[in-house]
C-alpha cells in the first residue's frame, strides 16, 4: 500500500461524502419493511427447492434407479452438479483471500456478497455426493469413524475421500470467514435498531454480533484472526478444485487422465464463479441501488477476470486435445474426437464457445461497461461451465474401451428436478441473505472513502534499506 | 521519518558499467570457455577408452547414422539405446540446460512486465527498470536458440531417427519435424523479441515525456501491447516448452508441461529480480527501493516457489497413481535407483536434490516476513533455489538428451559460467541505457511511497 494515491486510479466508491451515507445504504434493506416484489421471488425459489426437495425424497425412496444412469455412464447428472457447485464457490475465496493478498481494493465491496454464494454454493454441491451413496443415511461413513465394523476403513488412497476433507475444510473455514467479516457490520445494525427503539430486531443482531464493541481490542483481534483465515484460505482456493480434479485425473480414463487438470480447474472453478458473481451482482447493485459502491469500474475488473480466466480455460482445451493427438495414443486420440465430432459433440461446442469465445467480448470496454450484455455473458458463462463438467464426464464414459459396453445417456426428470431444485436453494439462501444481512462489507467500503494523504511528519513507513 | 524526497539526482541516476564489472564478467566469459575446453580435450581421451570397452558400441557408432541418440524411451527396441553420446552432444546439452536456465528466467521478468502493466500495480514501477534489462536477454538467448538450430539431430532422437522405425514417433511426425520445428522457433521469438523491445521502447520513450500527464499515453499504449502481448505468451511459452524441453523425450506427453516450465520461470525471475536489486542498492543506486519493494519481489518469489510445487505434485501424483507405462516412464527414468535398464547411476539423488531446492529450501526460509526483508536470509536462500533452477532444467533435458550418459562436470560448469557471463553483460549493458527509474510514469510516486507497513 501507499500513502500516495495515482490520479489516474479509480475512485471504488463514488457519489457519497460521509460514512453515515454507507452505511444507510447498505442497511436500508434490512431496516425497510419486506416488499412484495422480494416475498415472491423467495417464495418462488423457496418452490422451486422444495420440488428439488421431492425429488430428492423420491431418490432415495426408489434408489438411484430414477436416475438416467447405466452400467457404462455411471456418472453424470449428479458429479456434473457437483463439480459445478462446488466450482462456482471459488471467486467468493479468490476474492475475500487472493484479492486482498494482491492489495485489490475493489474486492471490499464485493467480497460480502461472494463469500455468502461461496456458503450457499457448497452446500448445493454437497447434497450430490450424498445422493449418490444410494443409501444416504450411511453417509457417515464418509468419515473415519473408530467403527464395530472390524478394521473397516475408509479409504484413504481414494481421491474421492480426499474431497470429503477438502470440501468439508473449505466449506468450514469458508463459513468462519464470512461470518466473522459480518460481525462488525452486524453491530452495526444493532446500534441502528436500537437507536430506532426497535428492540428485538436489536437484540437478534446483538445476539449474532457476538457483543462487539468496535473497541480497539476488538478490532486489534478481529485483524490478526482476518489475516491468519485468509492466509488459511488462499491455499484452499487452490487446494479443493485441485482435489475435485482428481476425482477424474487420478483414474486411467482416457479424457479423465491428463495432467493439467489440477490448474484448469481451478482456472474455470475461479472463471464459472466470477460468472456467478457478474450475475449476482449486476441484479443486486440494481435492486438495491448501490452503484455507488459497487460501481461500473468494479464490474469492469470482474469482467477482465473473467476474460483472464476463460481464455485460461481456453488454453487449457487446446492443450488437452493437442496432446491428445501428440501421445499418439489410440485412445486419447479418439476420445477427443468423439468429444468434439461424436454423439454429444453439440454439448462440447455448448461449452466451447460460451466457455472461450463468448468471454473474448469483453476486450471490448463499451461491452464491459454494459450492464445487459455483461449479464448476458454471465448466463454463457454459467451455462458453458455447467457443460464443461457435463462433457468431461459423460462423454469420456459413455465410449467404454470395449464397444459393446458404449451407451448413450439420457438425464430423467429426476435428476433435472434435483439440478433445479438446488438452483431453487441457491437464490433462497442467497435471498434469505440478502434480506438480513449486509451485502456490502460497510466497514471495509469505508477504508476507500477518503484517501487522504498523510501529513508528512504523520506518515510511518519503511525507511530506504541499507543492503 | 519523513521520506520519500528524493533528489532529482538520485531519480536520474544511471548505472554506471564499471571496469571491475567488466573484469569479473570478462572472467566468468574466460573461465568458462577454459572449462569447456579442457573438458572438451579431456572428454576425448576418455571416451575411446569408453568405445574400447564398450566394443559393441564402438562397431555401431561407425555403421549407424543414428549415432549420437541416448535411451530416452526405455524400451531400447530400435538398437541404438546403448550408444554412448558423442562430445558434440554433451556440449549442445550442457549449452541447452545454461541458455534455459537464462532465458527462462528473462521470460519469466518479462512476464512479470506485462502482468504488472495490464494489472495497473503501482509497487513495482521504481524497480521495473531491473526486470526490463533482464528481459532484454531474450534476444539474445534467440540468437543462441538459432544456432542449435543447426544441431537438432544431436539433441532430439525425433530429428534423427528415420521413418519407420520407431512407430510413435512416425505418429507425431506432422509437428516433430525440423521443418516445422524451425518455422515455430522462429514465430516465438519474433513474438517474444517483439514484445520485449516495444514495452522497452515505450517505457524509456516514456522518460522523456513533458509531463506525467503526458506520459499516461505511453502507459496506455503499454497495457495494450501487454495484454496482447501475455494472450500469445501463454500459448506460445506452453508450446516451445513442449518443443524445446518435452521433445528430448519424444515418446512422453504431459500436458502440464508448458505450466511447470512457466512455474520455475517466474519463481527464478524473482529470486533473480531481488539479488540484482540487492547489488544495485549496495552498489550506492536505487536509495528509493525499500525494503517493501524487496518484501514484495520475495513474496512473488515465495508465492510462486509454493505453485512450482504445486504443479510439481499435480504432474508427479497423477502419473504416479494412474500408472500407465508411457507416461510413467519419465519418472522411473528419474528415480529408479541404479537401474542400468534407464538412466543409470544415481540420478534419483539430482531428482531429490531438485525438490529440496526449488521447494523446501525456499518454502522454509522465506516463510516468514522478516526473511523475505533481509539480505542475509534471502540471499543464500536465492542462490540456493536458482540452483535448485539449474537442476530443475538439468533433470529435465539430460535424460532425454543423454540418457544413461549423463553427467555433470567441468562441461556443465563451463557453459554455465560463459551464459552466467553473457547475461550480467547484457543487463548490465541494458542497465546503463536508460534511467534507473521511470521518469512521467502515473505510478511512480505511489510506488516511491510503497510501504507493506511497519516491521
Amino acid at each position: 500500500m501507499s500513502h500516495v494515491r495515482s490520479p489516474i486510479r479509480q475512485k471504488w466508491v463514488t457519489n457519497t461524502d460521509t460514512y453515515g451515507q454507507i452505511t444507510a445504504d447498505i442497511v436500508r434493506p434490512i431496516e425497510s419493511k419486506m416488499n412484495l416484489t422480494w416475498i415472491a421471488v423467495t417464495l418462488l425459489s423457496a418452490a422451486v427447492m422444495l420440488f428439488g426437495f421431492a425429488m430428492i425424497g423420491w431418490t432415495i425412496w426408489e434408489g438411484i434407479g430414477t436416475w438416467g444412469l447405466n452400467k457404462t455412464v455411471g456418472w453424470a447428472f449428479d458429479i456434473t452438479n457437483f463439480v459445478f457447485w462446488v466450482g462456482i464457490g471459488h471467486a467468493g475465496t479468490l476474492i475475500s483471500a487472493v484479492l486482498l493478498l494482491f492489495r485489490q481494493e475493489w474486492r471490499n465491496s464485493i467480497n460480502r456478497a461472494s463469500e455468502a454464494m461461496t456458503i450457499f454454493a457448497v452446500m448445493c454441491a454437497g447434497i450430490f455426493p450424498l445422493l449418490h451413496m444410494g443409501r444416504v443415511w450411511l453417509g457417515l461413513w464418509f468419515f473415519p469413524m473408530p467403527n464395530t465394523r472390524g478394521s473397516l476403513w475408509v479409504n484413504f488412497n481414494s481421491p474421492l475421500l480426499w474431497d470429503v476433507f477438502a470440501i468439508s475444510t473449505y466449506f468450514s473455514v469458508s463459513l468462519v470467514f464470512w461470518y466473522l467479516g459480518m460481525i462488525p457490520d452486524f453491530a452495526t445494525v444493532r446500534d441502528r435498531f436500537a437507536i430506532q427503539g426497535r428492540k428485538i430486531s436489536s437484540r437478534i443482531y446483538g445476539i449474532l454480533s457476538f457483543g462487539w464493541e468496535g473497541s480497539s481490542r476488538n478490532w486489534s483481534r478481529y485483524e490478526v484472526i482476518s489475516l491468519i483465515l485468509s492466509g488459511l484460505a488462499t491455499p484452499l482456493v487452490l487446494s479443493v478444485h485441485t482435489i475435485v480434479s482428481m476425482d477424474f485425473a487420478t483414474s486411467v480414463i482416457p479424457g479423465w487422465h491428463t495432467t493439467i487438470f489440477p490448474p484448469y480447474f481451478v482456472a474455470g472453478a475461479i472463471f464459472s464463479g466470477f460468472g456467478m458473481v457478474q450475475t449476482l451482482m449486476i441484479v443486486t447493485r440494481k435492486v438495491y441501488k448501490l452503484e455507488n459502491y459497487i460501481t461500473l469500474d468494479h464490474m469492469e475488473s470482474i469482467a477482465k477476470i473473467v476474460l483472464a480466466t476463460g481464455s485460461l480455460v481456453g488454453l487449457a482445451y487446446m492443450t488437452e486435445f493437442f496432446t491428445a493427438w501428440y501421445s499418439g495414443s489410440l485412445w486419447e486420440r479418439y476420445i477427443f474426437i468423439n468429444r468434439a465430432f461424436g454423439p454429444f459433440g453439440w454439448s462440447y461446442w455448448i461449452m466451447f464457445s460460451c466457455n472461450v469465445i463468448t468471454p473474448q467480448l469483453f476486450w471490448f470496454k463499451k461491452i464491459r461497461t454494459s450492464m445487459v450484455l455483461t449479464f448476458i455473458i454471465s448466463i454463457f458463462v454459467n451455462i458453458g461451465m455447467w457443460f464443461e463438467r457435463f462433457v468431461i464426464i459423460v462423454t469420456s464414459l459413455h465410449r467404454d474401451f470395449l464397444p459393446s459396453s458404449w451407451s448413450m445417456y439420457t438425464p430423467t426428470y429426476v435428476e433435472f428436478g434435483i439440478l433445479i431444485g438446488s438452483f431453487g436453494l441457491f437464490f433462497t439462501l442467497f435471498f434469505l441473505f440478502a434480506k438480513y444481512a449486509p451485502v456490502v462489507n460497510m466497514f471495509e467500503v469505508k477504508t476507500l472513502l477518503k484517501h487522504p494523504k498523510k501529513p508528512d511528519n504523520l506518515e510511518t513507513g519503511s525507511e530506504p534499506v541499507t543492503v | 521519518m519523513a521520506h520519500a524526497h528524493y533528489t532529482s539526482e538520485q531519480l536520474t541516476e544511471r548505472f554506471q558499467f564499471l571496469g571491475k564489472y567488466r573484469t569479473v564478467i570478462f572472467g566468468l566469459i574466460g573461465v568458462g570457455l577454459v572449462l569447456v575446453l579442457a573438458s572438451w580435450l579431456l572428454t576425448d581421451g576418455s571416451e575411446a577408452t569408453t568405445h574400447a570397452a564398450d566394443g559393441h558400441a564402438a562397431i555401431e557408432s561407425v555403421h549407424s547414422p543414428v549415432q549420437p541418440v541416448a535411451d530416452t524411451h526405455g524400451e531400447g527396441d530400435h538398437g541404438h539405446a546403448d550408444h554412448v553420446p558423442g562430445v558434440g552432444t554433451r556440449m549442445l546439452t550442457g549449452t541447452l540446460i545454461s541458455l534455459l536456465f537464462f532465458f527462462t528466467i528473462s521470460m519469466g521478468a518479462l512476464f512479470f512486465l506485462a502482468v504488472h502493466q495490464v494489472g495497473n500495480a503501482g509497487w513495482q514501477t521504481a524497480i521495473r527498470r531491473v526486470p526490463e534489462a533482464m528481459s532484454l536477454w531474450v534476444p539474445v538467448a534467440g540468437v543462441v536458440f538459432l544456432i542449435l538450430l543447426f544441431f537438432l539431430g544431436d539433441l532430439y532422437e525425433w530429428a534423427i531417427i528415420p521413418e519407420g522405425v520407431d512407430a510413435i514417433i512416425d505418429k507425431k511426425r506432422a509437428w516433430l519435424n525440423e521443418g516445422s520445428f524451425w518455422f515455430r522457433t522462429f514465430v516465438y521469438f519474433t513474438i517474444w523479441i517483439g514484445g520485449a523491445l516495444v514495452l522497452r521502447r515505450l517505457s524509456v520513450s516514456q522518460d522523456s515525456a513533458a509531463s506525467v500527464e503526458d506520459g499516461v499515453s505511453f502507459f496506455r499504449k503499454s497495457t495494450g501491447v501487454a495484454a496482447g502481448f501475455i494472450v500469445l505468451f501463454a500459448f506460445s511459452y506452453s508450446l516451445f516448452t513442449f518443443d524445446w524441453i518435452k521433445s528430448l523425450e519424444p515418446h512422453w506427453f504431459s500436458t502440464i508441461f508448458g505450466v511447470y516450465v512457466f512455474a520455475g520461470s517466474f519463481g527464478s525471475a524473482m529470486f533473480t529480480l531481488g539479488l540484482l536489486l540487492t547489488f544495485l542498492k549496495r552498489q550506492g543506486y536505487m536509495s528509493y527501493v525499500n525494503d517493501s519493494h524487496i518484501h514484495d519481489v520475495y513474496k512473488f518469489a515465495f508465492g510462486f516457489t509454493v505453485f512450482w510445487a504445486y504443479i510439481w505434485v499435480s504432474q508427479y501424483l497423477l502419473i504416479w497413481y494412474s500408472n500407465i507405462p508411457e507416461e510413467g516412464i519419465y519418472y522411473v527414468k528419474r528415480y529408479s535407483v541404479g537401474d542400468p535398464a534407464y538412466i543409470g547411476g544415481s540420478f534419483n539423488i539430482v531428482w531429490i536434490i531438485n525438490l529440496l531446492l526449488c521447494f523446501l529450501t525456499p518454502f522454509l526460509g522465506l516463510m516468514t516476513r522478516n526473511a523475505k526483508r533481509m539480505a542475509k536470509v534471502y540471499i543464500p536462500i536465492s542462490i540456493l533455489a536458482l540452483t535448485g533452477h539449474y537442476i530443475d532444467i538439468f533433470q529435465m533435458v539430460q535424460p532425454g538428451a543423454l540418457g544413461k550418459y549423463w553427467g555433470f562436470g567441468m562441461m556443465e560448469i563451463g557453459f554455465f559460467l560463459i551464459f552466467a557471463g553473457l547475461f550480467l553483460f547484457v543487463v548490465f549493458t541494458a542497465l546503463t541505457r536508460a534511467n534507473l527509474v521511470p521518469q512521467r510514469h502515473p505510478y511512480l510516486e505511489e510506488s516511491l511511497h510503497h510501504t507493506t507497513g511497519d516491521v
